[in-house]
Formats: structure tokens, sequence, C-alpha cells
């Protein structure tokens, strides 16, 4: 004989509610608290870093207060080397635009043939410079020139009774003895001179030589510009 | 029985009332000490990067303070020959002290130097950047007699004794006497400028490298 079958439901109602071999209201409770617990934990961590943080940040400020001084002076020797060198700079510019014409005025003194007389040698002033704005004069004027290159010309005014001899002149102007000073091309045939070269002749009775037709002519060569740069 | 199973009882009620004070607990951990506590961390964690940038700085600035100093003695040293040259006034006249400097070099060669007058003074191109002290062409126009030989003497001898005087411009006429032609010239001195106010002074403290 077979005995029947006997279910015995022994688990409270509230036991039913969960499959976990740990009571609900332990865990719910015990969970609850681990957060809260881990919550504090992060807290002192993070108060722990702060304090860390706060002590690296005192220490570094107490070390940059013990050096300011020091640096403060470094920095005031490195704006006054920045003045200086800026200073340096303008005039080592200056120095670079200044030519030597001692050279060209001995140098020309040995090619002017004796048929012809000088009458004017000129290195004419340069322009004067524009530091006002043309278009709005009002505005204030700029520190300094835009322009770091300032033209440079001879002028031989002279005459003679043989354009032979004007023309030699010409040639010993554009000659190579004068390249320091006249400007000629890189090839060395003199293009660049003769293109910025001007001439002007006119015809002109002398009245000292007995009615000799004497030829009048000023000759215009550009010059080596003067560079105001570094 | 089964309204009793879905009702929780007084012993589950509780727990949960007890778990949820206690997530409240932690939540209020959670905003009002956590979170400014991790706020304020942030906070001095950016103030330390930036006073440890700032302390980077400071020690590579003050590495440098040798370098400085000898690139200030270097620059010193080459300013030097231009200090000596600038043109300065004598009794509040430019062409007096040109005068003083040029009369000597004039009567070794023979020339005659009749006349001495300031020239409108020119800018020189800025440098970037600009300096406060800036420095001028001071031109001064020197009227002479004397033959062409004394000109061109005259003239080389100044470029020799005075390398940073420049001819500006030049002129010579023919006279009746070649012995005594008539000279125009420009000479042109360095001489200081405006001095612009100075900056304001740079903070002590994270100064940038040149």
């Amino acid at each position: 004989m077979k005995a029947p079958n006997i279910h015995l439901n022994l688990l409270r109602p509230e036991e039913m509610a969960s499959s976990s071999p740990v009571r609900m209201r332990v865990m719910m409770p015990l969970l609850s608290l681990l957060l809260c617990a881990a919550c504090l934990v992060w807290w002192g961590i993070i108060l722990m870093q702060g304090m860390i943080l706060g002590g690296k940040v005192r220490s570094v400020r107490r070390d940059l207060e013990s050096r300011k001084t020091a640096h403060a002076a470094i920095l005031a020797q490195m704006a006054d080397m920045r003045e200086r060198q800026a200073q340096l700079d303008q005039l080592d510019a200056y120095k670079n635009g200044c030519l030597k014409y001692g050279g060209l005025l001995a140098k020309l003194a040995d090619v002017i043939p004796e048929e012809v007389q000088l009458t004017a040698l000129a290195i004419p002033e340069p322009p004067p410079q524009m530091l006002y704005d043309p278009k709005n004069p009002m505005r204030p004027p700029l520190p300094g020139p835009t322009n770091t290159v300032e033209d440079v010309q001879l002028r031989i005014s002279g005459r003679t009774a043989a354009t032979a001899s004007m023309t030699a002149l010409m040639e010993a102007v554009e000659s190579d003895a004068f390249s320091e000073w006249i400007l000629v091309d890189d090839a060395g045939n003199n293009a660049v001179a003769r293109k910025k070269r001007r001439i002007n002749i006119r015809q002109e009775l002398h009245a000292g030589d007995d009615g000799v037709r004497m030829l009048a002519f000023e000759m215009e060569f550009r010059c080596k510009g003067r560079r105001f740069e570094k | 029985m089964s309204t009793d199973a879905a009702k929780p009882s007084v012993g589950i009620r509780n727990p949960v009332f007890l778990s949820a004070l206690i997530l409240a607990g932690a939540a209020f951990i959670y905003l009002f000490a956590v979170q400014p506590a991790q706020m304020s961390v942030e906070k001095e964690k950016r103030a330390l990067a930036g006073l440890t940038e700032q302390q980077r700085v400071m020690e590579r600035d003050l590495k440098d303070s040798a370098r400085v100093k000898s690139m200030l003695a270097e620059i010193d040293a080459a300013q030097k020959p231009y200090r000596e040259a600038l043109l300065t006034p004598l009794l509040e006249s430019w062409a007096m002290r040109a005068k003083t400097i040029l009369d000597p070099i004039a009567a070794d060669v023979g020339l005659t130097i009749v006349d001495y007058s300031e020239q409108p003074v020119r800018a020189l191109p800025l440098p970037n950047p600009p300096p406060r002290q800036r420095y001028l062409r001071h031109p001064i126009r020197v009227m002479a007699r004397g033959s062409y030989a004394e000109i061109a003497s005259f003239v080389m001898r100044v470029e020799k004794l005075l390398p940073h005087v420049a001819v500006q411009a030049l002129l010579v006429k023919a006279q009746k006497s070649p012995d005594a032609q008539s000279v125009e010239l420009v000479l042109e001195w360095p001489a200081k400028g405006e001095l612009l106010p100075s900056a304001p002074v740079p903070p002590p403290v994270g100064g940038k490298k040149k």
C-alpha cells in the first residue's frame, strides 16, 4: 500500500517572495548598510585625498612664495634683455644702412678724363619720410618707416668738348671698379645700371673758349640703396 | 491564505522601512558629503596643476638666470660702440656737438667748414618687438670749402674715424678756383629718440620665456 503524497508548505508567505536562501528581511537592511558604509568610506577616501592635495598645494605655494623675489628679478632681467636686444636690432639696422662714399670720391678723381670739367657732383638727399597716411592724415603717425630701403643716386654734372670723354667717364663709372656703389646686375653686364642711368645732354656755347661749342651733361646713376635691415 | 501572501507582514515591513531609512542616509551622505568633497578635490587638483605649472616655469626661468646674464653682457658689449657713437646735444645744440667732432678732422685735411646746421631727424625702421627706447638718424648739414682732394679726404677720414656716421647727401659745386670748391655734406649720426613709458610689469610668476 502506497502512502499518499503529503505536501507540507512550511514557508511563510513573505519568504515565498524570494528564492534566495538568505532572508530578504536580513538582506535588504544589510545591503543598505553596506551601501551606506561604502558611501562613508568613499567620503573618507575623498577627504583624505583632499587633505593630501591641500598639503601639496600649500607646499607648492610656500615654495613659489619663497622664490618669488628671485623670479621677479630674473623676469625683470629677461624683459631688460628683450628691450636691449630690440634696441641693438634697431642700431644694427642703422649700421647696415651706413654706406661709405669716401672711396667713390677718391676713385672718381682717377677716372675723370682731362677733357671733362666737372661742375657738380651730388648724392641727392633722400625724399622726406612718409610717416602719415596720406589717405587719412588725422591718424597718428607711424612710429617708424615701413620701407627699410632708401634709394641713392649719384649725379655727375660737367662740361666737355668731346662726346668721347663723356662716354669714357660713363663707362668708367659703370665699370667693376665702381661696383661697390653703382648698381650692376649679377651677370656683371651693367644692364641694371644702364636701365637706371639717366643722361641729359645739352649743347651750349661756352663764352670763355672763343665760341667753342661745349656739351653740358648731367648723368644720374642708381647706387646701391641704404638697407636699414638687420 | 492568498490575501495574506500578497500583503507583506509586519516582519518584512520593518526591514523595508529600515532599509529605506539607511538608503536615505546613504543618499544624504552622497549628496551632502561625497559630492561636495569631490568638487573640492577637483578644485584642489586644478589649483595644484596651475601651481605646478607656475613652479615649472619658475624653475625653468631660474635655471636660465646664468644664460640671461651672459646674454645681457653680450648685448651690452655689442651696444657699447653705438653708445659711444651716439650724437648728444652740446649746450642744447646738436650742431655744436657735431662741430666739436668734425672741426679737428677738417683741420687735419685742410677743409674749411663754414657752417653747421641741424636737419629734421629721420626715424629708423622698428624691429619686432619694438623697443621702448627709440633711436633716430640725426642729420647735420655741413657747408665747407676746399679742393676736391680735401673733400674726398675729409669724407674718407670721417668714415674711418667715425664708423657710425654716414653720408646722407653730398653736393660738390665747382667754383672758379679748384682749391676752393663749395661742398654741402649731410652727415647723419645715430641719436637717442623717444623713450616710451614702460609696459605693465608682468606678474612675477609664470612669465613667458622668450
